[in-house]
């Protein structure tokens, strides 16, 4: 699994790191069941907080996608795996938009106000 | 992705077909000689060449048989591997192709009529035999083309200015492997049991045991990248492979074949590249400076590949 952090992005770090777990769930490279690294380990290799890998490791938890156990630390959860199911849909609504000349704000804008609705 | 593997060359066949050869001839003889011996004949000796033991012939031929077919199955299984370590072993197998194809028949044709045999010039014989022949191996076959060399051929992972990335993954036994091991190390238990219940010596145990955390131990690696470099670590953390960042010469994913290419599982070392092989498939390579490739079995070599290719191009603060 592939974790990356940005220090000169806008984005908090442990916003960047739970959104780095995201993309390796939904790539595949992380399925139901997998460990994520100790969040020591992950702040050594990173140079940052351990606090910072905690708090990204409990967001994830409380949208569900891993679950924290005592002793085991965070698995990827069961339902984790639907991200993946909706890529295919993605990749083909992407490939339109791009074949059609949208940009990518205004595809974001489409899907924000079709969800919201 | 590249296999190491060398295209199928006439030479690579010669292991096979000395071991083929030797089976079908000490076969041919045995089965020829059956009739004419008693039931029982003696199949094994002591050190000093005494016949101890006896059995049924048939058992001869049948053993002959399983032996021929499983050396004949690890020659054809090493045929495409370039690393010496397959070359090896497969004059090794040779080797004991040829030992017991000259010395099971000639112990049976000792005993035609009832006559007695020693074993010892059959048996120094047949090891000599089965040296050259094993020599002869080690020289002629595999000299196949050499596995082209890898650069990075990997597309480095995009990474800005300031960003940070770590790559980690494990290297764990493939589970006919895990379970093949499993097998072996209760057979060895409890022989050493059996042993240590009949001589009383329970100091004994302590073999099974360490072997047992040993094995334990090594079922599974973790791989770290980072900006320190590679590093692949055992479950108990020693002993590791640390290559830092700049003596990584290249890196690329490979398809392996432990048998072929490494002559085995676990930590393997080669004439051109070490190995930590725990199934066969992909697996990162890097090439390191002044020392052999290390080939790791991880799942997502390319990412990995990639965020190394990546690191070595942009050697930023440590």
């Amino acid at each position: 699994m592939l974790l990356r952090v940005d220090p000169a992005s806008e984005a908090p770090l442990f916003a960047q790191l739970a959104a780095s777990v995201r993309r390796e769930i939904a790539r595949g490279a992380l399925t139901a069941g997998d460990r994520l690294p100790a969040a020591r380990d992950v702040a050594a290799a990173l140079d940052v907080n351990v606090h910072t890998v905690l708090r990204a490791y409990q967001e994830l938890r409380e949208e569900g996608v891993v679950d924290l156990r005592r002793g085991r630390g965070a698995v990827v959860a069961t339902g984790a795996t639907v991200a993946l199911e909706l890529r295919d849909a993605v990749r083909v609504l992407v490939a339109d938009a791009r074949r059609r000349g949208v940009a990518l704000p205004t595809l974001t804008a489409l899907i924000q106000e079709e969800y919201r609705s | 992705m590249t296999r190491p593997g060398a295209p199928a060359h006439p030479v690579t066949w010669l292991p096979t077909a000395i071991t083929a050869f030797a089976t079908v001839v000490a076969l041919a003889l045995e089965l020829a000689w059956l009739p004419r011996l008693p039931a029982e004949i003696a199949i094994h000796w002591s050190g000093s060449g005494v016949a101890d033991g006896s059995g049924p012939s048939w058992t001869v031929p049948v053993m002959t048989t399983a032996i021929g077919l499983l050396c004949v199955g690890l020659t054809i299984a090493m045929r495409r591997g370039v690393a010496a370590g397959a070359r090896l072993g497969s004059a090794v197998v040779v080797t004991a192709a040829v030992l017991v194809a000259v010395l099971a028949p000639t112990m049976m044709g000792g005993q035609l009529e009832g006559g007695r045999v020693d074993i010892l010039p059959p048996l120094l014989l047949g090891a000599l035999g089965g040296i050259a022949l094993g020599a002869l191996v080690v020289v002629l076959a595999g000299r196949g083309p050499v596995p082209p060399s890898r650069s990075t051929s990997a597309t480095p992972l995009p990474l800005a200015a300031d960003e940070r990335a770590v790559w980690l993954g494990h290297a764990t036994l493939g589970r006919g492997a895990a379970i093949a091991l499993a097998v072996v190390q209760l057979a060895v238990t409890a022989l050493v049991v059996w042993a240590a219940a009949q001589s009383g010596a329970w100091a004994l145990i302590a073999i099974p045991v360490v072997v047992a955390v040993l094995v334990i131990g090594f079922l599974e690696w973790r791989v770290r990248i980072d900006r320190s470099g590679l590093i692949v670590r055992p479950l108990i953390g020693a002993p590791a492979f640390r290559v830092p960042l700049d003596r990584v010469a290249g890196a690329d994913t490979v398809q392996v074949e432990p048998l072929a290419d490494f002559g085995g599982w676990g930590v393997r070392v080669g004439a051109t590249a070490t190995g930590v092989i725990t199934r066969a498939g992909e697996a990162i390579s890097v090439e390191r400076i002044g020392q052999r490739r290390l080939v790791v079995t991880v799942d997502d070599a390319e990412a990995a590949v990639a965020l190394l290719a990546a690191l070595r191009a942009a050697p930023r603060s440590a």
